[in-house]
């Protein structure tokens, strides 16, 4: 079990993090006198935000992944 | 019954089946090419250990309801939800094959093949208990902190309880994977709500007031679906670009 929610983390650092980088910010804005009934939907707009940048991320790795391969540098003969 | 409950109970009823499912395609794989006694007996060993535990843990539930704890849960089924729903979109773009519950049961049928000696297999029983209790345990973490919330416990527990018979019931009776079920569309549905509880709940954490209320909760399910819906659309289009 534990090493489930270790695999959260673990499966991509980077995605976890951003996702407690979301809340952190909704805190931080709480924190700076923003209103609380805006910092709920600011929360949910960051993570959407960011749930998007990682899903474009995702295509990119997978369009460069199947791109054909450059001829440039292979050797001749 | 509150929108809140409702969707605490279909969310807890969702991400139950799917778990369970998971657990009966490999059981049913086990049972199918080492007989029936050891699995099912793993099983049952399984489910009543995992009764045993959520009964004791149950006094720690009131516990889950105050404001930090609440945060720490509502992060958790963030961080869970949104990888969920990460891999189905990945999956409905193309960008990840499909689970294919009948590739799976094929694979567990390989790995264990026929047994070889006659008595108790304790080998088919163990594979059975692993299974069940680690996707079982998996279902008490989401109904746990699907139910946090004073009054969602009861419709979380139902939810989850219902998924259980059903997929008893299921396997009972088709004895093979359940491979017509789109479980990619559970699982994207799952993703949707677990987020839309991780949000309310970490927002909630952190002091957030939702406007509406527990209203919010559906209006966030509707949130997250128009933003996977248009992750799809645009995920495929980068892909393909």
């Amino acid at each position: 079990m534990i090493a489930r929610f270790v695999r959260l983390f673990a499966d991509d650092p980077a995605f976890a993090a951003l996702i407690l980088g979301c809340a952190a910010a909704a805190a931080a804005a709480l924190h700076l006198g923003v209103e609380r009934w805006i910092s709920g939907p600011l929360l949910a707009l960051l993570l959407a935000l960011a749930f998007t940048l990682v899903l474009r991320r995702d295509a990119v790795v997978r369009r460069r992944e199947h791109a054909p391969r450059s001829t440039k540098n292979r050797p001749v003969g | 019954m509150t929108h809140a409950a409702l969707l605490a109970g279909t969310s807890a009823f969702l991400a139950s089946f799917v778990e369970f499912l998971e657990a009966l395609t490999v059981v049913l794989a086990i049972g199918s090419v080492r007989g029936w006694r050891a699995p099912l007996a793993g099983t049952g060993l399984a489910l009543v250990t995992l009764a045993a535990l959520v009964t004791i843990a149950r006094p720690a539930l009131a516990w889950l309801a105050t404001g930090p704890v609440r945060l720490a849960i509502g992060l958790l089924v963030l961080l869970f939800g949104m990888r969920w729903l990460r891999r189905a979109v990945q999956r409905s773009s193309g960008l990840r094959p499909l689970h294919d519950e009948a590739a799976e049961y094929e694979k567990t049928r390989t790995q264990f093949g026929p047994a070889t000696r006659i008595g108790f297999d304790r080998l088919a029983a163990l594979g059975a208990f692993q299974v069940v209790m680690i996707e079982g345990i998996e279902v008490a973490f989401i109904v746990a902190a699907i139910g946090a919330a004073p009054g969602l416990g009861p419709p979380a527990a139902t939810g989850a309880a219902a998924a259980l018979a059903l997929v008893l019931v299921l396997g009972a009776a088709l004895h093979r994977p359940i491979a017509s079920i789109p479980e990619n569309l559970l699982k994207f549905a799952v993703g949707v709500l677990l987020c839309a509880f991780g949000t309310f709940w970490t927002g909630e954490g952190l002091g957030a007031a939702w406007p509406g209320g527990d209203l919010a909760l559906p209006a966030l399910a509707l949130f997250w679906l128009a933003v996977a819906l248009g992750t799809v659309r645009l995920a495929t289009a980068t892909a393909a670009a």
